[in-house]
């Protein structure tokens, strides 16, 4: 009992407010769809023997493709791949923005100026615009290739954030006296400041997230995703290119973007839960 | 004339340095992602010609191994104007394909920018003003919500609803099929008819970012002590709001309006596929589709390209509207 | 002679996660005409709260919980939104805090000062311009200013345009909050003496609020010491002085540099201000004083005139039978 109230506990203050659980609750049950995917699908990963533009029913639950696939399945076995590539992209960015924020906002003069001007000139370009060049020229586009691409290119922003969160640090005291016991730089700035602004790390890490998904339809509607696996981008890009609009295939437009409004509305609902605790325990240790 | 050297310097030299790191990019990220740069400007296989093909490795330098001398080359034929020959659209070069292309996304991405601009600045206002409310409430959600859609899922959807089932807009393209034998008047009119339901997806697909924005920027303006002065005052509700908080929350958004048109661009590249709209991101997708390479470098260059000089503008505006910049 | 501003019993509270704070509990004194009047107290007493709950600038979700605000013989607290927005500033101006932000960084100088005039007298639009230049000139600004932004002028300049600003409407009644906290000490003086000047030439009242007791003792007429949202004293500058009453106010005295005289040790007050959630029982001073009796625990002192009817304190060792009370103190000392 005591065990259980105590990690309800932990999860009441990982994920805080009505708002986060609700997005608790919605990344688990897409975390068990992407583990369990091929236990739950009703039929197996691309079988195109049924009959092509059925309507939902008993059997086929969000009907079937021009190609004659139960889409329920498609997007079971979907989700596994826009949940590992937004998770994985998502902390390869992650780990990037924080290395590369904490770096220019801790070290300030010349090394903070000439990496805030790289991020500012990227900032600029369109990021799908240099996604596409980069996975267009690979001879050949995989998962790993997405999931790479897509997390070495979205950390500008996420830099910024961490780079002025980390000045704010930097003027505190504990920074201070680790300076003056004589740490080095490198021990204050991932072991001292790193634990500290945990809470923006992690409210960042699901927005780049939910970017990292949103990237990867993207890529995916494009043709630029893998040919031979399935994602909810690719979904919508077969159901725009074979005009289900035209054929009333509601079934088919509707689940992938609905999934993926889902999927990222839960990221966002834990981030905003846990910007706005932090920011409310700094307003009171302001006041 | 608020504007002073130094910052005109810095911007314009802010820009100029833009463009060629985006340039380099477009030279070095295909030749780092193993692609033959031969074969990616000059096949003979894609081009049909041999001559033609040997004529454009010797333009970009590719019969020479030094990547010094090819970079040097490519940069040369960069500031003629020359980005090589479509594979698809031979003979056409590639600026001319892009060429007729780009006003079609810039006309839509623009208007569409500064509609999603204005309108999600008068929401996020009247949001912040009544914070808490059912308005603000529901706003937010509703942001939230299109934060996390894809801009073509809602294209799809727009079609499917306003074209499809109820018929108040053509189902794609950019002008009628009699384009040609048309006035003046019905071209235009036709223009502007097939524009409207692009325009309307951008704006909407775009709106959360600048309703969350500038609520949060006129939350904390109306923290400020001028706020409470300005109520002290006795001035009207309506001039505190705008003269005071909007105008103020308004300010520190307007770099963001340029960074979200890179946002929207990337956007209008995955919507001009839903509506066949023959802009850069429908030339885009055919060139994928087509292993066009010299296109798909083209309109990454002139994507580039545009945001560069639309952040340039806005970077020269912002003076004008922000008395503490140009002098600070 | 009536006296221009009355307040009583007037209370702010606002809620919080932990229950209701009682900011300002029933407070009451009044302001004559002409009159400078002080309220003093450590930061967090509820000074600043009673001057925004007077001209009913409490930001939500404080509010005003009762009591009342009377200006020149009107109800404030019963008045419509719009009826109070034609009294703003046209009797009822206000200075505040941060030299920094009480001015809107967009608008030029000029903007500022003719949209308080324009948004009480709508017709002066020809004259508002001239109206400018003299406050400018009021407060010894040079009037080629009018056309600056707010950051191009020093702090200092900044809140003479606010202050010039206060006057362009010749209130009655100037409310200052901590005024020149964030200026230099010789831009304050000047600052200061410009606002006396001006009080004297304009004879309009002023609530003059601050920390810094010293200053408030040159100023002021008449002085209120708050403590815990609570008024514990009031009385004319000069006996608070001389003769403070309450163990507070001898508290607050003793923690500055006299301003003449003597040296003496400087000492503070021990513990902290209480929690306004749950304030204690009785006085709220009585876990801080020296001079605490049984009747402190219990019994909440009230704001009562004293032998000489000057000044009042809200003090046991002031009560009915004070003579006893003193002998007794004095016995123990």
């Amino acid at each position: 009992m005591t065990i259980l109230r105590r990690a309800a506990g932990a999860i009441r203050t990982a994920f805080p407010g009505a708002k986060g659980m609700i997005g608790l609750a919605i990344l688990l049950a897409f975390t068990a769809i992407a583990l369990l995917g091929s236990l739950l699908a009703p039929y197996p990963k691309n079988y195109i023997e049924f009959e092509p533009w059925l309507a939902p029913s008993m059997h086929h639950w969000l009907g079937t493709d021009s190609y004659g696939q139960d889409v329920l399945s498609q997007m079971i076995y979907g989700t596994r791949t826009s949940f590992w590539v937004g998770v994985i992209a998502g902390l390869i960015t992650t780990v990037i923005g924080v290395a590369v924020g904490i770096i220019s906002g801790f070290k300030g003069g010349w090394v903070e100026e000439a990496l805030m001007r790289v991020v500012d000139l990227l900032l600029i370009i369109p990021t799908l615009a240099l996604m596409i060049i980069l996975a267009s020229f690979l001879p050949s586009m995989g998962v790993t290739s997405t999931i790479l691409i897509i997390g070495c290119l979205s950390w500008l922003y996420m830099a910024r954030s961490i780079r002025s969160q980390t000045m704010a640090e930097r003027q505190s005291g504990y920074v201070e006296a680790a300076r003056m016991v004589g740490m080095k730089d490198t021990e204050i700035m991932f072991r001292e400041i790193l634990p500290n602004i945990v809470p923006v790390i992690l409210a960042n890490l699901v927005l780049v997230t939910t970017q990292a998904v949103l990237a990867e339809a993207g890529l995916s509607f494009l043709g630029l995703g893998d040919p031979t696996n399935v994602s909810w981008g690719t979904i919508l890009a077969l159901a725009n290119a074979n005009n289900a609009v035209l054929f009333h295939a509601w079934w088919w437009i509707l689940p992938p973007g609905l999934a993926i409004a889902l999927f990222c509305f839960g990221f966002i609902l834990i981030g905003n839960g846990i910007l706005e605790k932090y920011r409310a325990n700094r307003g009171n240790a302001a006041l | 004339m608020r504007y002073n050297s130094v910052y005109l310097l810095n911007r314009i030299g802010f820009s100029l340095v833009t463009l060629f790191v985006a340039a380099t990019l477009n030279f070095l990220l295909p030749r780092l992602m193993g692609g033959d740069p031969a074969s990616a400007l000059a096949s003979d296989k894609a081009l049909g010609s041999q001559q033609v093909a040997d004529a454009l490795k010797a333009q970009f330098g590719l019969d020479n191994p030094s990547l010094l001398y090819q970079y040097g080359q490519y940069l040369k034929q960069l500031l003629h104007g020359n980005l090589g020959i479509s594979y698809a659209n031979y003979p056409s070069p590639v600026i001319d394909v892009i060429g007729k292309a780009l006003p079609w996304t810039l006309g839509t991405v623009l208007t569409a920018t500064l509609l999603s601009y204005l309108v999600g600045w008068l929401i996020g206002i009247r949001g912040a003003w009544k914070s808490g409310s059912f308005f603000d409430q529901s706003t937010l959600f509703s942001a939230f919500f299109l934060n996390s859609v894809p801009f073509f899922w809602i294209a799809i959807i727009f079609i499917m609803i306003f074209s499809f089932y109820l018929g108040w807009f053509p189902l794609g393209q950019a002008v009628d099929p009699t384009y040609g034998a048309m006035s003046a008047m019905e071209k235009v009119r036709s223009v502007l008819y097939h524009a409207i339901l692009p325009v309307f997806t951008l704006i909407i697909a775009s709106l959360a970012g600048h309703i969350l924005v500038l609520r949060n920027n006129l939350m904390r303006v109306l923290s400020e002590d001028y706020m409470l002065l300005a109520k002290a005052k006795g001035l009207k509700a309506s001039r505190r709001k705008y003269a005071y908080g909007a105008r103020n929350a308004l300010l520190p958004s307007f770099t963001g309006l340029m960074t979200s048109l890179g946002h929207v661009i990337g956007g209008a590249i995955t919507t001009e596929i839903v509506f066949s709209y023959p802009g850069v991101g429908l030339v885009t997708f055919n060139a994928i589709l087509n292993h066009d390479y010299p296109l798909i470098q083209g309109a990454f260059l002139c994507i580039a390209v545009s945001v560069i000089v639309c952040n340039l503008i806005a970077d020269l505006l912002y003076p004008l509207i922000d008395p503490r910049v140009a002098l600070g | 002679m009536s006296a221009l501003l009355e307040v009583r019993e007037l209370s702010v509270e606002y809620p919080s996660a932990r229950g209701v704070v009682k900011a300002v509990d029933r407070i009451s004194f009044t302001i004559g005409r002409g009159e400078i009047f002080g309220l003093a107290g450590e930061s967090g007493c509820g000074k600043s709260t009673t001057a925004f709950g007077i001209c009913r600038l409490l930001r939500p979700p404080a509010r005003l919980a009762g009591g009342s605000v009377r200006l020149d013989g009107v109800e404030l607290t019963a008045l419509p939104e719009d009826e109070f927005d034609k009294l703003r500033w046209a009797k009822l101006s206000i200075v505040l805090q941060s030299a920094m932000n009480n001015l809107n960084p967009v608008m030029t100088i000029r903007k500022q000062l003719t949209d308080a005039i324009l948004a009480h007298e709508p017709d002066a639009a020809s004259a508002a311009d001239a109206r400018a230049a003299e406050l400018m000139k009021l407060v010894d600004l040079p009037a080629d200013r009018l056309n600056s932004y707010p950051h191009e002028l020093s702090g200092g300049m900044r809140q003479r345009v606010v202050i010039a600003m206060a006057m362009a409407l010749k209130p009655s009644l100037v409310i200052m909050d901590e005024p020149t906290t964030a200026l230099d000490v010789v831009v304050q003086h000047g600052i200061i003496r410009k606002m006396m000047e001006l009080q004297r030439r304009f004879g309009f009242s002023i609530l003059f609020i601050t920390h810094d007791l010293p200053l408030m003792l040159q100023m002021c007429d008449r002085i209120g010491i708050m403590y815990a949202g609570k008024l514990v004293e009031t009385a004319p500058a000069s006996r608070i002085l001389k003769e403070p009453k309450h163990p507070y106010t001898q508290g607050l005295l003793d923690s500055f540099p006299a301003l003449s005289g003597e040296k003496r040790r400087l000492t503070g007050i021990p513990g902290h201000p209480p929690d306004l959630i749950r304030p204690p029982a009785g006085c709220r001073f009585q876990p801080r004083c020296r001079r605490a009796m049984p009747p402190c625990l219990s019994v909440e002192p009230a704001l009562l005139p004293d032998r000489d009817g000057l000044g009042k304190v809200a003090c046991h060792l002031y009560g009915e039978e004070e003579g006893a009370r003193e002998q007794a103190s004095a016995a123990s000392e």
